[in-house]
């Protein structure tokens, strides 16, 4: 099995993802050790967007906190465990997808991110039934129109309990 | 004369006030040599066991002029009028059946004057915020085999080669002190949850036997890469936030 530990270099990343796709068991064999990890917290670090694939290693991942990294896209996430927490704010996203699938979430914090779409945060979030929190803030979301802005989070979220550090107000 | 007390060798780069001290309490440098304990050691990793078997003799409450000798390193000096009671005086009247003891913020140097040795049932011992580099706990101590909590945060600690004889821990906080490298836990196979916040450490290694971890911390580390995990079958939480880390990388299981 050693044998098969993919290579340091440059190719590290790439590598190690097709040795996923390409055998279940040897995933299965690496994270997946971890199947009790319910909690994982990466923040502050230098993550990119293609390690997220390999989250789908851990069956009992729930709550994720990914602040502060390099992520670009959540798309790797779409085949993961239901999350019910992530924390991906200060993150260069532009797009929630990729949590489409996470049916248990609960709350998304994704405040200083690149997301501009109210469209998206209701074709994304809406049909969540447990989703109680959202952070935007500092999103162009919020940024072009501070004034709109909460009650665009409410029509899109009409169940959400609370928008950013408020509960109240509206 | 540019520089304060140039020839105390941890002196360099440390903020000061303006009358040059740097909030550290330390002894006069001219009491023929009796200071060496209070000095810190070169910054490196050679400097593994260093001096340890000259202050685990030291320790030793046969050696019958020791204490007195502790009691002088604790007062302060630079200072007059900001004279702190010797730390003997800490622990005095605690019973010696207690088993939680907890001296925190108490700028202990040394744990020499306490007499933990007649402490022989403790769970769980606390020495957060204070000055200690070494912690000479008795040999063969009781308490050594009752001991589940040890909290050791903010102090200023290389190497945990003191802990040894800890085997029944089931929490260790090291969090905020200077560690650069996990060795020597291999023993404490009780440990469930495990604090390394604030501190040196370059690589996650030498946790590979703690199977019944359920918690570990490292945050605000040195750490690369996410690595020799796959044997803690039972962690719940991993914390691994404000590091270096570009990738989560998938390890195969070498065993």
């Amino acid at each position: 099995m050693a044998g098969q530990e993919q290579d340091h270099g440059d190719q590290g990343t790439s590598t190690c993802r097709i040795d996923i796709s390409m055998s279940t068991n040897l995933s299965e064999q690496n994270l997946s050790s971890l199947t009790n990890l319910t909690l994982l917290s990466i923040q502050s670090n230098r993550l990119t967007s293609a390690s997220l694939a390999h989250l789908s290693a851990l069956p009992n991942l729930t709550d994720l906190y990914i602040s502060h990294n390099a992520i670009d896209s959540l798309e790797p996430l779409s085949s993961s465990h239901s999350l019910h927490i992530i924390d991906v704010s200060s993150n260069p996203i532009t797009s929630l997808r990729g949590l489409e699938t996470h049916k248990e979430i609960e709350e998304v914090w994704a405040s200083n991110c690149q997301l501009g779409s109210f469209e998206e945060v209701e074709e994304v979030l809406a049909d969540k039934s447990d989703l109680t929190t959202v952070y935007f803030e500092g999103n162009p979301l919020q940024l072009r129109q501070p004034v709109l802005y909460r009650n665009k989070v409410k029509l899109a979220l009409p169940n959400i309990k609370q928008i950013d550090a408020s509960k109240s107000s509206w | 004369m540019p520089h304060f007390n140039e020839n105390e060798e941890d002196q360099k780069s440390l903020p000061r006030d303006k009358n040059g001290w740097d909030g550290k309490l330390r002894l006069e440098p001219k009491q023929d040599g009796e200071d060496q304990d209070t000095k810190s050691p070169p910054d490196t990793d050679e400097e593994e066991v260093g001096d340890v078997s000259r202050e685990e003799h030291a320790a030793d409450p046969s050696n019958g002029n020791v204490p007195a000798k502790r009691a002088k390193i604790e007062v302060v000096t630079e200072h007059p009028g900001d004279i702190l009671p010797a730390d003997e005086d800490l622990l005095a009247d605690v019973d010696s059946t207690e088993t939680d003891l907890d001296v925190t913020h108490a700028r202990l140097k040394s744990v020499a004057a306490l007499d933990l040795q007649r402490f022989t049932q403790l769970r769980r011992l606390c020495f957060r915020q204070n000055e200690l580099k070494r912690i000479h706990f008795p040999e063969s101590w009781e308490s050594a085999r009752t001991l589940k909590e040890l909290d050791l945060y903010d102090n200023e600690i290389e190497h945990f080669d003191f802990l040894d004889q800890f085997s029944e821990l089931t929490s260790l906080d090291l969090s905020f002190n200077r560690i650069k490298h996990i060795r020597r836990l291999e023993h404490m196979r009780k440990l469930k949850e495990v604090f390394f916040v604030q501190n040196k450490i370059v690589e996650i290694k030498g946790l590979e036997q703690l199977t019944e971890l359920t918690s570990l911390e490292l945050g605000a580390n040195r750490i690369r890469e996410i690595e020799n995990l796959d044997t803690l079958v039972n962690l719940r939480e991993l914390w691994l936030g404000k590091n270096k880390i570009t990738e989560i990388k998938v390890r195969l299981l070498v065993v």
